[in-house]
């Protein structure tokens, strides 16, 4: 893998307001040289208004960007030299896709020759190099963001600022150029700041996730860590975690926790990541998580942390389906199962401890 | 889904589709039918009318008329003297001020009702408050007599100058407002790109935005110069309508209705529109050889 053009990346402080709102608020973040880092969140979070302030597209409220030591936060956008692939590609229609690749390379003054032959490299590196004379309005969605693509990485910028590049593509093409992306940015050695309001977008491409909220991170770690350990309940519901049940602690003893779902009656035990003082919790569980016995034929089944709900809603989804299922108190479970269930089926919902995190309700 | 009429045929609808035809389309007849009769008919009629002179000698006589008398062929020059500046002129300021409030801009809105104004209130009027305002002893003239700026009132209207501001001042809103229009169109991401590739204000209006707004430019041209061509009634009120000011439409006015040769006015009514179209002819070369390619955006 070359070596990355860049070793440091600094985000420090950065606040950003539009007239009274906050869209940013405090932001820190560092980036090492290579990196691939996903700034992940829903739609309104603050991590494209980031992505903006650091292509110079946006002025910032507060706060300092600097790297390699080297404050940028003041330069305008065709002083940083960061590559950007924006949302709508926004590439030149008036142009050929050599005549948009060879943009960058004009402004830089760059010889002819070279240009040409960068040119071409770019555009072997994303599999168009049949495609040189074309319009942008002639080629498919997933064309013209390779074209993107191959404009930002012919400039071998520093930094290479991507902003949600794969949302307006269909889910197939969606999958290819996530792959397409991710062999891009090991060949190239790219240090790559990537926006996705899409969780298995960040967690297949990127080497490090940004959780944001309202303008704030809310937890930093690599995709292993965001999955497996979230680390408040808005995190865990963006990563997979569909089962969020209201409860109260009923009691928690040395990591592990028993508490109430919301109709006072059933209890549940799961692992404690409260920090011991909210009041209002919830238990958090991933649908694939649950385990769907059939009431009638095994009533004792799973033994304790067993729900018991009447089926709802089945949706067929190949090798299993997607159930929900209501239980007692207006609790709603969502789960995944092989058993050939139909709405009305009576079941018990069995939820192994380790399985169930306990979250205060606003973390 | 094609659905037949019980008797086996499709019905006329998908028929017409078929041959790419919308029934939608067929609400454009009577429009059309309209243009026909208001606009395409009478203008044959005055082109056959221009072949007919009053005194005879032949079908051209008076086409060889007007070109052979210095006084009524200097009309064409005088007229596009006018026409030509004021239009390039008011293209020219419109397309910046337009690439500048392309995006939302606080006080866009008073700004665009500042501009259609002039337009609402017609020349007559304009051309009034000219005479009133730039006038010997108007505002203006005793402003500069007052602060000691100028010794005599300069004469600002009853010549050139007079007509060629009040082309401006109702041909420069129209101009802006056309390209404008099509400016907020463009997609403001373009140029953020172009930004992040490297390229500074300047780089980025010439290969970016001036390319990208042609189109709305070459129209507001073409509209611009086509309606200072037609220039009349400034040309008489604030203007020297026997002199340096005698416009062709005046030309084809006096024809009209003061020798009441109405072929000969048909006449110069054919040349004015010739000498249109090879305008907007050359505007329109112009244009493709400075740019080629799709101007609208791609897919997404």
């Amino acid at each position: 893998m070359p070596t990355p053009k860049v070793e440091r990346l600094r985000i420090e402080g950065v606040t950003k307001a539009f007239g009274s709102r906050l869209a940013l608020e405090g932001f820190d973040l560092e980036v090492a040289g290579g990196e691939f880092v996903a700034l992940l969140g829903p739609s309104g979070c603050g991590k494209s208004t980031m992505l903006n302030c650091l292509a110079g597209l946006l002025p910032l409220s507060a706060g300092t960007i600097t790297l390699d030591g080297e404050r940028i936060d003041g330069l305008p956008p065709e002083q940083r030299g960061f590559g950007m692939v924006f949302q709508n590609y926004a590439l030149f229609p008036h142009l050929s896709v050599r005549r948009n690749v060879a943009f960058g390379l004009h402004a830089a003054k760059v010889a002819k020759r070279e240009i040409s032959d960068r040119v071409d490299s770019a555009l072997a590196q994303v599999r168009l190099a049949d495609y040189a004379g074309q319009y942008p309005s002639q080629l498919s969605g997933g064309q013209q963001q390779r074209v993107a693509m191959a404009r930002a990485i012919v400039l071998e910028p520093a930094l290479i600022l991507m902003d949600e590049p794969l949302s307006n593509l269909d889910a197939q093409l969606r999958t290819e150029l996530r792959t397409e992306l991710r062999r891009l940015h090991q060949e190239l050695g790219l240090t790559t700041i990537y926006v996705t309001h899409d969780q298995s977008e960040a967690l297949s491409l990127a080497d490090r996730i940004v959780i944001l909220r309202q303008g704030r991170s809310v937890q930093v770690g690599t995709p292993q860590t965001v999955y497996t350990e979230p680390a408040g309940a808005f995190v865990a519901a963006f990563m997979g975690y569909r089962n969020l049940l209201p409860a109260q602690m009923k009691e928690t003893r040395g990591g592990d926790a028993t508490v109430l779902l919301a109709d006072g009656q059933q209890s549940l035990r799961g692992r404690d990541r409260t920090d011991g003082a909210a009041e209002a919790l919830v238990a958090a569980v991933r649908p694939e998580d649950l385990t769907l016995h059939e009431a009638a034929a095994a009533p004792d089944a799973g033994g304790d942390n067993v729900i018991p709900a009447t089926v709802a809603v089945v949706e067929y989804q190949g090798n299993e389906v997607a159930v929900s299922a209501e239980a007692a108190g207006g609790l709603w479970l969502h789960a995944r199962t092989t058993l050939r269930v139909r709405p009305g089926d009576q079941v018990r919902v069995h939820v192994p401890p380790a399985r169930v995190l306990i979250f205060a309700e606003d973390s | 889904m094609l659905s037949r009429t019980p008797a086996g045929r499709w019905r006329l609808t998908e028929r017409l589709a078929a041959l790419g035809v919308d029934r939608v389309v067929l609400l454009a007849l009577p429009a059309a039918a309209v243009i026909g009769l208001l606009f395409i008919y009478p203008f044959l009629y005055g082109l056959g009318l221009s072949f007919q002179p009053r005194q005879g000698g032949g079908i051209l006589a008076n086409y060889l008329g007007f070109f052979n008398d210095g006084y009524e062929r200097s009309t064409i020059s005088k007229t596009l003297r006018l026409a030509l500046p004021a239009a390039l002129l008011n293209v020219a300021v419109s397309v910046p001020i337009a690439h500048k409030l392309r995006q939302p801009v606080r006080g866009k809105r008073l700004l665009t009702t500042v501009l259609i104004l002039p337009v609402t209130l017609g020349t007559v009027l304009v051309a009034q408050g000219l005479i009133r305002y730039f006038g010997p002893a108007g505002w203006f003239n005793q402003a500069l007599v007052a602060l000691g700026l100028v010794d005599a009132p300069l004469s600002l209207t009853n010549n050139y100058i007079g007509v060629f501001a009040s082309l401006i001042i109702t041909g420069f809103p129209l101009s802006m407002l056309l390209i404008l229009g099509h400016a907020s169109g463009i997609d403001p991401d373009v140029e953020r790109a172009a930004a992040t590739l490297g390229a500074g204000p300047t780089r980025r209006f010439w290969t970016v935005s001036f390319p990208l707004m042609l189109p709305g430019i070459t129209i507001a041209l073409v509209l611009a110069f086509v309606a200072a061509f037609a220039v009349f009634p400034s040309a008489v009120m604030v203007g020297n309508p026997s002199g340096s000011t005698r416009v062709i439409s005046i030309a084809a006015y006096q024809a009209a209705f003061e020798r009441f040769d109405y072929s000969m006015a048909s006449t110069i009514a054919m040349i004015m529109a010739a000498v249109e179209l090879a305008v907007i002819g050359v505007v329109l070369g112009a244009r493709s050889r400075l740019y080629r390619g799709a101007t609208s955006g791609g897919k997404g």
